[in-house]
């Protein structure tokens, strides 16, 4: 290993790509699923329970003007 | 004036200005498919963030300048092509269960109570009520034209309204049978989650179960000649009670 006596150009880089790569993806996602909860409990949410809320209200209203 | 009274005290199941979002939904179809997109929105949104992180994060890092070598590695890399190949077709397997569900769902037609025959002409919709017969003993039919601006109502819908609804009853299984006179159109009212085309020889069919009473607005679909945006729906839900009086005037 006649190589082995020669001090390396660089230093090793193994091992970065793999490190990025689960650094990046952990942001990239936790970007995602903290803005995707973002769009589905601030609004998905909020709009289905008000939409609830409206038929439930019509359901009692219904119920009060049958039970007359 | 008029204008602000329809925004805070009357519902009108309509496109309202810059809106970009569904209209309320007033049919469990519509309901459905409001589900449906949420929830493809969702993953949308983590696959936006996700991809568009890791694609400013290449951007970054394996500029030119910066390091010149790290090309090397990534000319090819079995796993990784396996990976984002077999995790886009998962997901994509994922979202077109929920989708293939509520589009055969949505094509039943379950025991309707009633028939609406809806007639595309250019450019105005006939009605017909083949269940019900009007005074002269005929069944009961109409045809509907657009309201012109210059005839609207104050805090009429502008290119929306026209002189005769449709009148159907709520919290009713009702089929509409849908055809065309001369060219193709399309019935369609978003806030009942329909769109059906119509075709000239050809019947088809949706069925509609509204939830509410309210005026659902539409409008012609399929570009049908020059006055196609002037041929628009109007569908109103009313209480089974007012439904008779209004049967009884016909
Ligand atoms: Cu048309």
């Amino acid at each position: 290993m006649a190589s082995a006596a020669v001090a390396p150009a660089f230093k090793p880089i193994t091992g970065m790509l793999r490190r990025g790569l689960i650094l990046d993806l952990s942001i990239g996602l936790g970007l995602g699923f903290v803005f995707g909860n973002a769009f589905w409990y601030g609004y998905h949410m909020p709009r289905v329970n008000a939409r609830d809320a409206y038929y439930r209200k019509l359901e009692e209203a219904r119920a009060a003007r049958q039970g007359n | 004036m008029f204008f602000l009274i329809n925004k805070l005290v009357m519902n009108f199941d309509a496109p309202s200005p810059w809106g970009i979002y569904f209209q309320d939904s007033a049919t469990p179809q519509m309901e459905g498919l409001n589900e449906l997109h949420d929830n493809i929105m969702y993953y949308l949104v983590v696959i936006l963030f996700a991809v568009g992180w890791i694609l400013l994060s290449i951007v970054i890092n394996y500029v030119s300048t910066k390091s010149p070598i790290s090309h090397k590695y990534l000319n090819h890399g079995t796993l990784i092509e396996l990976i984002w190949t077999i995790t886009p077709a998962v997901i994509l397997i994922l979202i077109a269960f929920p989708s293939f569900k509520l589009l055969y769902l949505m094509d039943e037609v379950s025991d309707p109570s009633m028939s609406v025959l809806a007639e595309g002409h250019q450019w105005y919709w006939s009605y017909q009520y083949p269940d019900f017969l009007d005074s002269n003993d005929q069944f009961i039919e109409f045809d509907s034209y657009i309201v012109p601006e210059s005839d609207l109502d104050e805090g009429g819908l502008r290119m929306l309204e026209v002189d005769n609804r449709v009148v159907l009853p709520e919290l009713t299984h009702v089929r509409f049978i849908i055809t065309a006179g001369d060219v193709i159109h399309s019935f369609a009212a978003p806030a009942l989650g329909i769109k059906c085309d119509a075709y000239p020889g050809r019947l088809n069919q949706v069925s509609v179960f509204i939830n509410r009473e309210g005026v659902f607005y539409g409008q012609c679909s399929e570009i049908c000649g020059i006055l196609h945006s002037s041929m628009p729906i109007v569908i109103e839900s009313v209480s089974l009670e007012k439904f008779l009086i209004w049967l009884k005037e016909q």
